[in-house]
């Protein structure tokens, strides 16, 4: 799996590209995802669009990517899902602490319209 | 369609494929390639983690019976791990204490209609039945 890291002002996308199955790829994920957690970053999506399977392993390194973000006292969102992969979300009742967007720039979009808004 | 495949992760290539030549020879759909392909990955990998003294080849079967596909998975000189026994992931947690732990197995339950286990001189068999639905053909 490949992962490239775009930014769009204080929001990072992380496009990930290929299967998200193996060890190797959850540490890969877990390494950007701490960098960037330590780095102060708060609003992280990461493309799923180009990912077209994923197994329990792949699911258990998205929580940790989730769980490492707001422990940090920021946030995760998850663009691009196709249906079948959604569909292990919902068996998993991940869907429930994901936030999911069809497209990476209404994720965009959501993140600006919080910034506008200002913190709660 | 029955296949040995090496105890190793680089095997997943190969397992791919051999799922990839028996659902295009039924003409079962990318839905059910999907499950398939996840249903053998996860007990695949986890047999290679978690019974690692074994050298043994694994076989993997693969059979359309009417509108069932039948998966039978022997793993030979292992440990019992009786996945009909194995308590399932608690996937109502909140987030802090979720594990990735479990959720594999779980994926698996729900994906088949039933799952059966045997084990004779140290050798585990899991065959698991998938039914398919009109649309899957």
């Amino acid at each position: 799996m490949q992962i490239k890291e775009k930014s769009h002002g204080e929001i990072i996308l992380l496009v990930l590209k290929g299967d998200l199955l193996s060890e190797p790829d959850q540490k890969k994920l877990m390494e950007k995802v701490r960098d960037l957690a330590g780095a102060g970053t708060k609003h992280v999506i990461i493309d799923m669009s180009s990912v077209h399977f994923i197994n329990s392993c792949g699911l258990g390194s998205l929580v940790c990517a989730l769980t490492t973000l707001r422990k940090a006292g920021g946030d995760l969102r998850l663009a691009g899902i196709g249906s079948t992969i959604k569909n292990l979300f919902v068996i998993t009742q991940l869907e429930r602490v994901f936030d999911f967007y069809p497209t990476t720039e209404k994720a965009v979009a959501g993140y600006l319209k919080i910034q506008k808004k200002g913190p709660k | 369609m029955n296949k040995i495949f090496k105890r190793n992760i680089g095997s997943l290539d190969e397992i791919f494929d051999f799922i990839a030549e028996f659902l295009t020879a039924y003409r079962i759909n990318d839905q059910v390639s999907f499950q398939l392909k996840l249903i053998v990955e996860e007990l695949f990998t986890n047999t290679i983690k978690y019974q690692p003294s074994s050298k043994k080849d694994i076989s993997i079967g693969l059979e359309k019976a009417d509108n069932r596909i039948i998966i039978r998975i022997v793993d030979s000189d292992v440990e019992p791990f009786d996945i009909t026994r194995t308590a399932g992931v608690d996937v109502n947690k909140p987030l802090g204490e979720k594990r990735a732990g479990g959720l594999g197995i779980h994926l698996v339950k729900y994906l088949v209609d039933n799952i059966d286990y045997t084990y004779k001189d140290r050798q585990s068999t899991i065959t698991l039945t998938k039914i398919l639905e009109q649309k899957d053909v």
